[in-house]
């Protein structure tokens, strides 16, 4: 990999791989497009080398993931004005919009069980790797994983019974 | 919701091309000035997916493994600090530095993340104002930081914290006054200080002032919880600070619903609040059929709510009803305990490491005197809380017991289908923690541990039957194979097996078998290079001959596999020839 393109290629390759670890984790439409730009405009300005792949792969990530722990934006902004952003930007499309419902729950999930459902049930990292990414106890990862699986399923959970409820009273 | 889902769900997001035209257009220019990124990276680690490399990525780990469980992130990130700290309207460059024992922070424009356990929404990470930081300078001027000398884990505050980072440490200050430092220049090592409790809130007041954490404004009426008057159970006294924050929060944003008449009396579980403000009394009851009362200096209102909110609220201020000691002392039963502790691994670099043992008669009848000796409270409405996952477990042939720093443990009876949290004291907590570091101490006989491990989770009854975990789950829907003969004959080659602790975690095999009888007992992860992962204890073992092992597992592997394709082709089959 010449340094010199190392952005570029890094974007066209993981570009969508980072929009996505960015919107998982902070919530929010607009934070995920600016933490794109901000995380390839850095390794444009300051190019480094990589192993392979996985190496700049891991790399990106890492970088995601504290820039989003330093969103200057607060946690409640950032997370209530989601979907509506959606409408006003440029940067995402979604191709489709059958998990939109599922993509609202992902972007109320705190942060801190966001960041470990999105390691593991995206990227597919064990609990140790996430563990050693994220700089936590391999046990916390475990609880963070599953409480953070289970304020998922009861959020999707309510929302069925909400429906459910609604065709009840309709019929 | 399927790990297919959720990945569905984010891979319909893409890049607008008009965004990627933007982003090629300005990655293909000349570079930037260099100071206008700045991101550094001393460190970067390779962590392979478990998608390429099917199991454990242990190896690529390794590196990783110095920071030990409890590590950290290993590279710095000089845009964190200083350029996040950049805001429009304010000139955030001033400088107003505290210089702290471990060193010197700029506390204006410093960025603080807050938590609090069981308040889900958390606060917004804020960015400390000119203001805030020349008062947290006359806070932290007239603090007394003790250092501790200490590298054991300590009791980590009983639900707060927060946290801010340099490019040289992270620290995270806990409730309780405890101060957790930990270093990323070239090694990683930690430090533990300790302020007085009351700069702890003293901090959170000055940083989260805005956002009025403990505080209620609802009913009309606007007040602090944190020295109101709980009622729950047989529970009658304060509220702590955690409890007053959730409950606040809970309070605040439920939807009231004004009525006429009072509807609490129906209900069968109440919280009960009495406080005061300016003068004035206030108490509040909420019920668990949805309906409240709340009674203003005498004059009383009610309310109505969606019930479902309440078991959120009664969560918060679970105190527990009294109980017996969950335990039963049998002296021909084996007690593993297992503990962790930090170890020095050369220089000033520490890791987190488990200590096993096989308790013998006398420490046995010591620890369960303790245990039969404390106060017990069952939860009878939390779920698993605390900062950590439990660090202590003590393990017999029918349940075990995990114990949370903030004094919460877990039984767990594998007959049954639920675990029971209770509250201990933290000072129980630390003496058996104590108990179990000693004996833990110079134990040696690893192998020993191992093939209790080994018998555990693969218990003896009558089945040989076994199952493991398989790694394309998502494509086919499927957990695990399903062994209906085997086990017997797995366990005798892993029990035949001479195990070492292998404290480094690090295997080369790109292979993993994941064996397991009954889940709740937990699972056994052995590798084709002679490693054993056993994940509920944190032990990892490595044997010197796994040849059999290895051979036995994959020809088991490959058996269950083939004879699923032979299902699956034979399932075809009949379903073209209905259709035919």
């Amino acid at each position: 990999m010449n340094n010199d393109s190392t952005a570029l290629y890094a974007f066209r390759k993981y570009g969508n791989t980072v929009l996505r670890a960015a919107f998982a984790i902070s919530g929010s439409y607009a934070e995920a497009e600016d933490i794109v730009q901000d995380v390839f405009l850095s390794l444009h300005t300051k190019p480094r080398s990589f192993n392979d792949d996985e190496h700049l792969k891991a790399w990106l990530l890492r970088v995601t993931i504290n820039k989003c722990k330093n969103l200057r934006r607060s946690f409640r902004f950032s997370r209530t004005c989601s979907l509506d952003e959606l409408e006003h930007s440029e940067a995402i499309c979604e191709i489709s919009t059958d998990g939109r419902e599922l993509r609202e729950e992902i972007s109320a999930l705190p942060k801190k069980y966001a960041e470990v459902i999105f390691l593991h049930y995206y990227e597919g990292y064990s609990i140790k790797e996430i563990a050693e990414i994220l700089g936590k106890n391999e046990n916390t990862v475990g609880s963070l994983l599953r409480r953070g699986r289970d304020r998922l399923r009861t959020e999707l959970e309510r929302e069925d019974e909400i429906c459910r409820e609604k065709i009840i009273k309709t019929l | 919701m399927q790990r297919k889902d959720y990945q569905d769900a984010l891979n319909e997001l893409r890049l607008g091309s008009s965004f990627c035209e933007e982003m090629e257009k300005k990655l293909s220019t000349e570079r930037a000035e260099a100071d206008e990124y700045t991101d550094e990276v001393t460190h970067v680690d390779v962590i392979s997916p478990r998608r390429s490399h099917k199991g454990l990525a242990i190896a690529a780990a390794a590196v990783l493994l110095i920071g030990g469980a409890g590590g950290t992130v290993l590279y710095r990130n000089k845009d964190t600090f200083l350029s996040t700290t950049t805001n429009e309207d304010s000139s955030y460059y001033d400088e107003k530095s505290f210089a702290f024992p471990f060193g010197t922070v700029d506390l204006h424009g410093l960025v603080v993340n807050y938590q609090c356990d069981n308040y889900m929404g958390s606060a917004p990470v804020t960015v400390a104002t000119e203001e805030m930081g020349e008062q947290l300078i006359s806070l932290f001027s007239i603090t007394d930081f003790e250092k501790l000398d200490t590298l054991e884990p300590i009791v980590k505050g009983s639900g707060e914290v927060m946290d801010f980072h340099t490019d040289y440490f992270f620290a995270d200050f806990y409730d309780n006054g405890i101060i957790e430092i930990i270093y990323i220049q070239d090694d990683v090592y930690r430090e533990y200080y300790k302020i007085p409790e009351d700069t702890f809130a003293k901090m959170r007041n000055i940083i989260f002032k805005d956002y009025d954490l403990g505080s209620i404004d609802q009913f009309g009426i606007k007040a602090e919880l944190f020295s109101a008057q709980l009622r729950v159970d047989d529970y009658d006294g304060g509220l702590s600070n955690t409890e007053a924050i959730a409950l606040a929060s809970n309070i605040n944003n439920i939807q009231w619903n004004e009525r006429d008449t009072d509807g609490v009396k129906d209900s069968s579980d109440t919280i009960t609040l009495d406080f005061e403000s300016e003068g004035k009394k206030y108490e509040i009851i909420l019920g668990d059929n949805g309906m409240a009362s709340v009674e203003a200096d005498g004059k009383m209102s009610y309310y109505s709510y969606a019930a479902e909110e309440y078991p959120y609220m009664r969560r918060t201020v679970d105190k527990g009803v009294d109980a017996d000691c969950p335990v039963k002392y049998d002296e021909d039963d084996t007690w593993l305990a297992v503990t962790s502790v930090m170890e020095r691994r050369g220089g000033a670099v520490y890791i987190e490491q488990e200590k096993a043992v096989l308790l013998d008669k006398d420490e046995k009848k010591e620890i369960y005197d303790a245990l039969a000796g404390f106060e017990w409270r069952e939860l009878l409405n939390s779920a698993v809380g605390g900062f950590d996952i439990y660090d202590t477990s003590l393990n017999f042939g029918s349940c075990s017991i995990g114990f949370w720093s903030d004094g919460k443990c877990m039984v767990s009876d594998y007959t049954a289908e639920r675990t029971f949290m209770y509250l201990l004291k933290k000072e129980d907590y630390q003496h058996i923690r104590n108990l179990i570091s000693e004996a833990a101490a110079d134990y040696e006989d690893e192998d020993k541990v191992a093939d209790y491990c080994i018998d555990h989770i693969l218990y003896e009854d009558d089945s040989d039957q076994f199952f493991m975990l398989r790694d394309n789950s998502v494509t086919t829907g499927l957990a695990n194979y399903t062994f209906d003969t085997g086990e017997k004959e797995l366990k005798k080659i892993l029990l035949d097996a001479e195990w070492k602790e292998d404290i480094s975690g690090i295997s080369s095999a790109n292979t993993m078998y994941p064996v397991f009888k009954d889940l709740r007992r937990g699972i056994l992860y052995l590798t084709t290079d002679g490693m054993m992962i056993i994940p509920d204890y944190g032990l990892k073992y490595r044997c010197s001959d796994s040849e059999k092992l290895s051979a036995y597992l994959k020809e088991m592997r490959k058996n269950a596999a083939e004879t699923e394709n032979t299902e699956k082709e034979e399932k075809t089959d009949n379903t073209e020839n209905s259709e035919e």
